[in-house]
């Protein structure tokens, strides 16, 4: 079974898409907040698959995925934002490995983000 | 031969040649006689029928001869005359000098003519020419005295006016500012009023026998030599050509010269007289006017602003090139329309602020400074700044204005308050975002548990669905607050609208309305982003699909403009007011029932983030044409 970390600074976000997604058949592991993300990830717990919120305070989405980029974890992310011109952010995901596909805008259709979490998880 | 030789034959011839010589000495002498008895009465007729007044008194002055020139002057008749005493004739003050000259005549002095006065008979003193002869008798004894006598009196006034009048004359021309002067046929000065002394600096006698061209410098021989010849040569007259002179201390003076040409009793030309008047104040003073019109000629010419100068009836003193180029409208144009206000200004509270201006200002207003709109010539509005003021020229009342054109700025504040509300309306997007994720997520998780209430399962795909409809409208709000330009690509803009075109084509004809394509063939590919571009075309051809809801005609060209394609979208639609045009890239501010007030603002930010154009002209019940600038490449 696929475990996917869930990232996102509201509880009620978090909430939602753990819920969907457990529905859906997968693991969740969730973090209210950068702190925890990077807590969690620094941890020897086994993620397949991030799912990232970009603005949030103290430490943000970019933060965390910099700090999976040092940890060596190689697993996919995919970035659930309520902000829509992410262009500013563009460049230092590019330097992480990820691309505008990698980019969900919220509020997402639960279902939009199912095929996308497969196609990640390269699930048929 | 003796007497006694002579015999009696030879004394009676001898008697009778004798006798016949008597007869003709007596012939002779008869027809002598006769001779001058025929000239006395010659004589008597000259002297009877003479006009000058001729006359014969004894050595008492008894007068003995009256002739009828002495009845017309004196007013006697001979027959009164001859019963006076020549005294009655003589002034009282004249009585010594009569005897003194009866005396000095008979003591055998000659005293031919003299003048004197003489009392008529109505008491009238009269100047008289008197020629003296004494009278003698046979013996050369004088009897008498006879005098010629004529009148002077009138000669006296006339040469006593002329004398006045040359006085009058003279004083004048010393008087008189201007400098007066005779040339004779060389044209050497014969005459120079003492002016010429204020004029040049030279003392009358200095300029004698000088020409006028001694006077000139070189220079202005050259210029003015050959009028002056031609001038002389057909003996004319001039009037008021100048010429410059040098004075006496070398400075420059300008002269006005006027002269006429003199001819004697004969109508020989003698030469010129005339008038030198100093005008170089005159000159520089004109000279200086012209200056400061030049200056204030560039000024007006250059200036930027709009600037008039009119009069209540609304004719135009002052209407700079810039005013011409502000409004499209030339001066004359302005000065034919018998409403330029109305004219101008399309917005009729404008009108009404333009007229309550006018009014206060007569009513005693100092300046007033007003923001207004105004519709140039080719169908523009423009924002301007108006200042005016009242004031008195020439006891006149004339408005002055300055038009500025604050359009640049009203567009560049309004960019910037679009700008601040994209800034809001992004910070916003995110904040909003959030929550609707939470609603829409929460819906759909509870879609898809087993529900019985189908109300209830409605409800929740009703939120689920609002919430896309929420997202929708942030994410083309941040469209035109912040357009980004996305994926470039060459784009042949005919092809490029008629895909849209195609989309909307068969729900126009629905809607009776004629789509007419004017393309121009073969125009350059620009670098566009596709999907945004047309998304602007969509848009304003459903704007102009709104505008006609009984069906119209749009017209679609495409041509260049300069450096730019241009794109019209021509409807026959309802047009807009000048409120509604003045607000249509506001976001939210729609006039449809279903619009959310966005769909222009978005286009505005795409064509402005392709560093293009987007402008509209519309009249009222007639149409709207949107037009489209998009810049070419730089490199093509």
């Amino acid at each position: 079974m696929y475990k996917i970390l869930v990232v996102d600074d509201e509880p009620q976000i978090v909430r939602v898409v753990q819920g969907f997604l457990i529905k859906m058949g997968f693991e969740v592991a969730e973090a209210t907040g950068g702190e925890e993300a990077i807590e969690l990830l620094r941890s020897d717990i086994k993620i397949d698959l991030m799912i990232v919120d970009l603005k949030m305070p103290k430490i943000s989405g970019i933060d965390v995925l910099s700090e999976m980029n040092k940890l060596n974890r190689k697993q996919p992310a995919i970035i659930l934002t309520g902000s829509i011109d992410t262009s500013k952010y563009l460049k230092e995901l590019k330097d992480f490995g990820y691309t505008i596909k990698d980019i969900l805008h919220k509020p997402v259709d639960l279902f939009a983000l199912l095929d996308l979490v497969k196609n990640k998880l390269q699930i048929v | 031969m003796t007497q006694k030789d002579k015999t009696k034959e030879e004394l009676i011839e001898e008697i009778k040649l004798l006798q016949k010589r008597i007869a003709e000495l007596e012939t002779v002498g008869t027809e002598r006689k006769q001779q001058q008895q025929q000239q006395m009465r010659r004589l008597a007729t000259v002297v009877l029928d003479s006009n000058d007044a001729i006359t014969l008194r004894d050595l008492d002055g008894q007068i003995t001869t009256w002739n009828h020139g002495a009845e017309l002057m004196y007013g006697y008749s001979e027959e009164e005359a001859l019963q006076m005493n020549v005294r009655r004739l003589t002034p009282p003050d004249k009585e010594t000098e009569h005897t003194e000259f009866v005396l000095r005549l008979m003591a055998g002095e000659t005293v031919s003519s003299f003048e004197t006065q003489r009392v008529a008979k109505d008491g009238r003193i009269l100047d008289v020419w008197l020629t003296v002869t004494k009278v003698l008798d046979d013996t050369g004894k004088p009897i008498g005295i006879a005098t010629t006598e004529r009148d002077i009196t009138e000669r006296k006034q006339a040469e006593e006016a002329l004398r006045e009048s040359e006085k009058k004359f003279k004083n004048m021309v010393e008087v008189t500012s201007d400098w007066t002067w005779e040339c004779d046929k060389e044209g050497l000065y014969v005459y120079a009023s003492p002016r010429i002394k204020n004029l040049l600096g030279y003392e009358a006698s200095e300029i004698l026998g000088k020409t006028p061209f001694d006077l000139m410098p070189e220079k202005e021989i050259a210029r003015i030599g050959n009028f002056f010849k031609e001038k002389v040569a057909k003996k004319e007259a001039f009037y008021g050509l100048e010429n410059i002179n040098c004075h006496k201390d070398g400075h420059l003076v300008t002269m006005e010269t006027s002269a006429v040409p003199v001819f004697d009793e004969d109508g020989r030309f003698k030469g010129y007289r005339g008038i030198d008047r100093d005008i170089t104040e005159r000159k520089q003073a004109e000279e200086a006017l012209r200056e400061s019109e030049g200056r204030l000629y560039t000024v007006l010419e250059t200036i930027q602003e709009g600037i008039t100068f009119s009069d209540e009836t609304g004719r135009f003193y002052i209407y700079n090139s810039a005013m011409e180029k502000l409004t499209g409208y030339s001066r004359e144009e302005a000065d034919i329309c018998p409403d330029f206000i109305k004219l101008l200004y399309p917005d009729p509270q404008d009108q009404q602020r333009a007229l309550q201006g006018i009014e206060e200002l007569l009513e005693g207003g100092t300046c007033r400074e007003v923001e207004m709109r105004i519709l140039t010539k080719d169908g523009q509005l423009k924002y301007i700044f108006i200042w005016s003021s009242l004031v008195l020229y020439k006891g006149r009342k004339i408005f002055l204005s300055v038009y500025r054109d604050i359009s640049e700025r009203k567009e560049m504040e309004k960019r910037e308050r679009l700008a601040q509300l994209g800034e809001l309306v992004a910070d916003m997007a995110h904040e909003v975002n959030n929550p609707l994720m939470i609603i829409s997520g929460n819906a759909q998780i509870s879609l898809m548990e087993e529900i019985q209430n189908e109300n209830v399962k409605e409800n929740l795909k009703i939120i689920f669905d609002e919430c896309r409809r929420a997202k929708d409208i942030i994410q083309r709000l941040l469209k035109f607050s912040r357009p980004s330009r996305g994926e470039l690509r060459e784009i042949d803009i005919n092809k490029g609208i008629e895909a849209v075109v195609g989309i909307v084509e068969h729900q126009f004809e629905l809607s009776s309305i004629e789509i007419i394509r004017d393309y121009t063939k073969d125009l350059p590919v620009i670098s566009a982003d596709e999907q945004q571009l047309a998304e602007v075309f969509m848009n304003l051809l459903n704007n102009s699909k709104d505008a006609m809801p009984k069906g119209g005609v749009v017209t679609i060209s495409t041509s260049l403009a300069g450096n730019f394609l241009k794109i019209d979208f021509k409807d026959t639609g309802c047009g807009m007011e000048n409120e509604v045009m003045g607000r249509i890239f506001e976001p939210f501010f729609t006039t449809k029932e279903k619009g959310t007030g966005l769909g222009l603002s978005v286009c505005y930010g795409i064509i402005r983030a392709h560093n293009g154009e987007l402008k509209f002209k519309s009249e009222l019940h007639k149409g709207t044409i949107a037009t489209v600038l998009l810049p070419l490449r730089k490199d093509g």
